[in-house]
């Protein structure tokens, strides 16, 4: 019996030894470390020169240029295991509605009447903080889905000083947030499959999710406004992962917050109907 | 002072494991497995540092950058890289977080506790919850 | 060559904060309380990603671990049990 207690603490213990004497010996690169790796100095180079324009990803901003330009598969994927994860919440809690009558009256759900403006006052802040978070997501740092994750915190705001029925009588259920989420996503296939599209127009090749020109193929978003680099591709990238995100959020939001009784109701209706 | 930062983050990481293995409520261990995911990011990032000084964010915001611009640049900016894929880390953990919440709340409606060890003792005493 | 000192003083600040709240977090019995800690701890991270120049991560980290994942937690603690028995 005490072996068994003290067994994973022992192997804790050596993973410690064993971590800090790797890194301390230069197993993770040099210690410490002050010249670029190879590859790095390749992205930060080639996405912003405009002299070498089969390189070039046009925008100023590196991480999002890499995120969505350079490594862009990589990030479509990582969007399907996020629709994946919302799929199977809703399949697990299926046949829940909200379609409950109210219980009370408005002024008496929810807390004080200065929580309640203060969080309308700050719901607006909120709104416009993360547009702008994704709008200029290819010059600064930001993006879609800091931006997305900043829009998120509104619904919980809504339920925790109102009641959850704030939301759904001004429209925000779960229909209209999966017709939101369904949207955002339609667009973010239709871009990636967008230069394929324009092959008979060019007489040309064309890539999945290409951005701008590359060798032996002539196709490229515009890239160049009133002087400035505006990326391309990536501002609509962006604005459509914002979208989708916060969408996909609140969904998880009002299927976490359903009111237990109606959720008791629908249990215990599959239990006897399989029996 | 390099050598203790990278002492503490590694002592973060035992922590949250030992709470993962030794603790047995549910919620106390999907709390434990989201700090565990924190670190693993922190030190991702620690692997890619550079210790110079000056240095900057990778952003380059000259309008039209020559070839002298680009080459100063490369002197002071950190890899981008790590910041990439940490941010596809971040979003998936964000999922996995999420889904493994509702199980758990519908494992509390079946099972009646949220406790391993008295969920193991309701199912070997009955053939069913 | 003051300001590397002031940047790695607040590193180990600030990675030590994180591991004292992290150590507190898990020994807690009251749930509730073992949320707020893991907050302070994701906060105490975001600054750590600030001063290792990457915005980007700071940004998404601060709504992630403040607003959004303390939330999730906090309805599954109302619907389930609040306090952890031992044994």
């Amino acid at each position: 019996m005490k072996a068994k207690k003290i067994a994973p603490l022992l192997v804790i213990f050596s993973s410690l030894v064993a971590i800090s004497y790797a890194t301390a010996s230069q197993a993770l690169g040099a210690w410490p470390q002050t010249d670029l790796r190879n590859i790095a100095s390749f992205y930060l180079k080639s996405a912003t020169n405009p002299q070498q324009k089969d390189q070039w990803a046009a925008s100023p901003e590196v991480v999002t240029a890499v995120v969505w330009d350079y490594r862009g598969l990589d990030t479509l994927f990582e969007t399907s295991v996020f629709f994946f994860a919302i799929i199977s919440c809703l399949v697990i809690l299926r046949g829940i509605s909200s379609g409950e009558p109210r219980l009370e009256k408005d002024s008496e759900q929810g807390l004080s009447p200065i929580v309640k403006v203060t969080t309308k006052i700050i719901g607006l802040m909120i709104v416009s903080v993360s547009a702008s978070i994704a709008l200029h997501g290819q010059l600064t740092p930001g993006g879609g889905f800091q931006a997305g994750a900043a829009l998120a915190v509104l619904p919980i705001l809504f339920i925790m000083a109102m009641s959850r029925f704030a939301l759904t009588e001004r429209g925000v259920n779960e229909n209209s947030m999966r017709f939101l989420r369904s949207l955002g996503l339609f667009g973010i296939g239709i871009t990636v499959l967008l230069p394929l599209a324009s092959v008979p127009l060019i007489n040309g090749l064309a890539y999945i999710m290409q951005n701008q020109i590359k060798y032996g193929s002539q196709f490229s978003f515009p890239s160049i406004i009133l002087d400035r680099m505006m990326g391309g591709s990536l501002l609509i990238f962006n604005i459509l992962e914002y979208l989708a995100v916060a969408a996909g959020f609140t969904l998880a939001f009002l299927l976490l917050s359903a009111p237990e009784e109606s959720v008791k109701k629908i249990l215990e209706e599959e239990r006897y109907a399989t029996h | 002072m390099v050598a203790y930062i990278f002492f503490s983050v590694i002592l973060t990481l035992m922590i949250s494991i030992y709470g993962i293995m030794y603790k047995p409520h549910v919620t106390k261990k999907i709390i434990s497995l989201t700090i565990f995911g924190d670190v693993a990011n922190i030190l991702a990032l620690l692997v890619g540092f550079r210790y110079i000084y000056p240095i900057a964010p990778p952003v380059l915001w000259t309008s039209s950058p020559t070839a002298t611009d680009i080459s100063k640049f490369l002197s002071v900016a950190v890899d981008p890289l790590p910041q990439a894929l940490i941010l596809t880390a971040i979003v998936i953990n964000m999922a996995i977080s999420l889904f493994i919440v509702f199980v758990a709340l519908q494992v509390y409606r079946v099972y009646g506790t949220l406790d391993s060890k008295k969920m193991a003792e309701k199912r070997r005493g009955q053939g069913e919850p | 060559m003051l300001e590397v000192l002031v940047v790695e003083i607040l590193l180990a600040l600030m990675t030590t904060l994180a591991l004292i709240s992290t150590y507190l977090a898990i020994v807690q019995k009251d749930l509730v309380k073992a949320v707020v800690y893991s907050a302070v701890e994701s906060a105490s991270f975001s600054i750590v990603f600030f001063l290792l120049m990457a915005p980007d991560l700071a940004l998404c980290y601060i709504p992630i671990g403040v607003g959004i994942y303390p939330a999730i937690v906090l309805m599954l603690i109302k619907k389930t049990e609040r306090f952890e028995n031992e044994g």
